[in-house]
């Protein structure tokens, strides 16, 4: 048992590295046969009976041994999918370092400074688990994101989508993980997520409500796959090969059932002709559901001549409610 | 069985399906029944034969006595219940009750095929 909040700290941490190197983690996100870290299915898989109820003023709970001959997992379904996705990481954490019974009302960022070291433990798991430094390389490498670029917040901002963490948690680990000094991550912190969103929709759609988000979809994307909300505003913008007669070809977004509600081309540095533009397709969907794209760029009077393909799913759910859907595609199969 | 036994049932088998947030759909796939059969069901219109239940109590992690119990029994609430109720003193009562009814949906949940704890 860890005897100062140092010593929790470092356990959690400890902890949540020994189930990504038993789960082999790391290796299928870098190498793609994994998209993102399923904290639910890994709950599921290690155990945890997981379930989505209206709890009001708690975000989750974990009941297990020694009071419960098993372990179950009770997430909050008032919050938005990435304090769903950070309860279940803490409560997790509770499960595998075998802690006794916890409610949670806060966890981790919302929580403050805690002293009940079971509590920082398992924080400490969360963060680790759902944030670890190889998750942000990858990120930032796919998109080219070097250390100049993470220093502002719209790609941060970008970036908190991909990980699936709100923007305060991704600047916290920038931070924790040593990527960006003090000084930098403070001033992220000035921006509001509200402000990154307007910034990034620019006029052109409007938010249903304030947790949806605005994704920027960019080439980098290709062959990823996102988990966002329904409300979310999903804008792709793609260097256009246009002077040699290139076009990303739109009606293929309608066709996997995204309503282009904008589209403009920017010319690079307000030039009206010559050189690649950026082609800016704004779109929303009207359901609840997983969307496969297919987004080719190609000559329009030769449609089988693609330049090249931007594939992509999108998996604009939400947050979870009842049972998990990775548990509700297993009982389909049954 | 009565019609007012059947009706009963039915209740149970429904309050277990929105308990989990599943669709009749959902459940109807799940089990290899149609969505009207489960609606059937669940409004007592509709014998359910023993294969049905058994495959319904499974999906719904749930022991079949569960729903061909006649009266609620008033058994005495476990000591772990009670221990969880204390903690819990301080939550509003839909979070109580919530947590109550979790711990007591994990005593009572039928153990899962398959590996995981789904």
């Amino acid at each position: 048992m860890p005897t100062s909040r140092r010593e929790a700290i470092l356990e959690g941490i400890a902890a949540a590295q020994r189930l990504h190197a038993k789960l082999g983690l790391r290796k299928s996100i870098e190498s793609g046969a994994a998209s993102h870290i399923d904290v639910f299915g890994i709950a599921i898989k290690q155990g945890a009976f997981l379930l989505f109820r209206p709890l009001k003023g708690l975000l989750g709970a974990y009941l297990g041994q020694p009071l419960f001959p098993s372990a179950g997992i009770l997430i909050s379904t008032q919050r938005d999918l990435h304090v769903q996705r950070f309860t279940a990481a803490h409560e997790l954490g509770h499960m595998d370092m075998a802690h006794t019974p916890s409610l949670d009302e806060n966890v981790g960022l919302w929580r403050g400074e805690s002293s009940d070291l079971q509590e920082v433990a398992a924080d400490a798991f969360a963060s680790e688990f759902l944030l670890p430094r190889w998750l942000y390389v990858n990120r930032a490498a796919q998109h080219k994101w070097d250390s100049k670029a993470l220093r502002r917040p719209d790609i941060v901002y970008q970036l908190s989508l991909r990980l699936g963490a709100s923007y305060d948690a991704t600047c916290w680990g920038l931070l924790g993980h040593q990527i960006l000094p003090r000084t930098d991550v403070e001033n992220l912190k000035k921006y509001a997520p509200q402000e990154l969103k307007q910034e990034a929709l620019a006029g052109r759609a409007q938010l249903k409500h304030g947790w949806a988000d605005v994704w920027i979809i960019t080439e980098g994307d290709k062959d990823r796959k996102f988990e966002g909300s329904p409300d979310d505003i999903i804008i792709f913008k793609c260097r256009e090969r246009s002077s040699a007669g290139y076009l990303w070809d739109e009606a293929r977004l309608a066709e996997s059932g995204l309503e282009v509600i904008d589209d403009s081309r920017v010319h690079p540095d307000g030039e009206e002709c010559g050189g690649d533009i950026t082609r800016v397709l704004v779109t929303k969907v009207a359901e609840s559901r997983e969307y496969t794209v297919m987004f080719p760029e190609r000559r329009p009077w030769s449609p089988h001549d693609e330049l090249t393909r931007l594939s992509l799913v999108l998996d604009l759910q939400g947050k979870e409610q009842g049972l998990p859907r990775s548990a509700r595609k297993t009982m389909a199969a049954a | 069985m009565s019609h007012d036994e059947r009706k009963n049932m039915g209740t149970r088998l429904r309050e277990a399906r929105e308990y989990l947030g599943l669709s009749q759909e959902e459940a109807a796939k799940a089990v290899g029944l149609t969505r009207s059969a489960i609606s059937l069901i669940e409004s007592g219109q509709r014998k359910i034969d023993a294969l049905e239940l058994k495959k319904l109590a499974e999906l719904y992690r749930r022991p079949v006595i569960d729903f061909t119990g006649n009266e609620e029994v008033d058994a005495p609430t476990p000591e772990r219940i009670q221990h969880l109720a204390r903690a819990a003193s301080k939550l509003t009562d839909s979070d109580q009750a919530e947590l109550l009814r979790f711990a007591e949906f994990l005593s009572a949940r039928a153990p899962e095929k398959g590996s995981g704890g789904q």
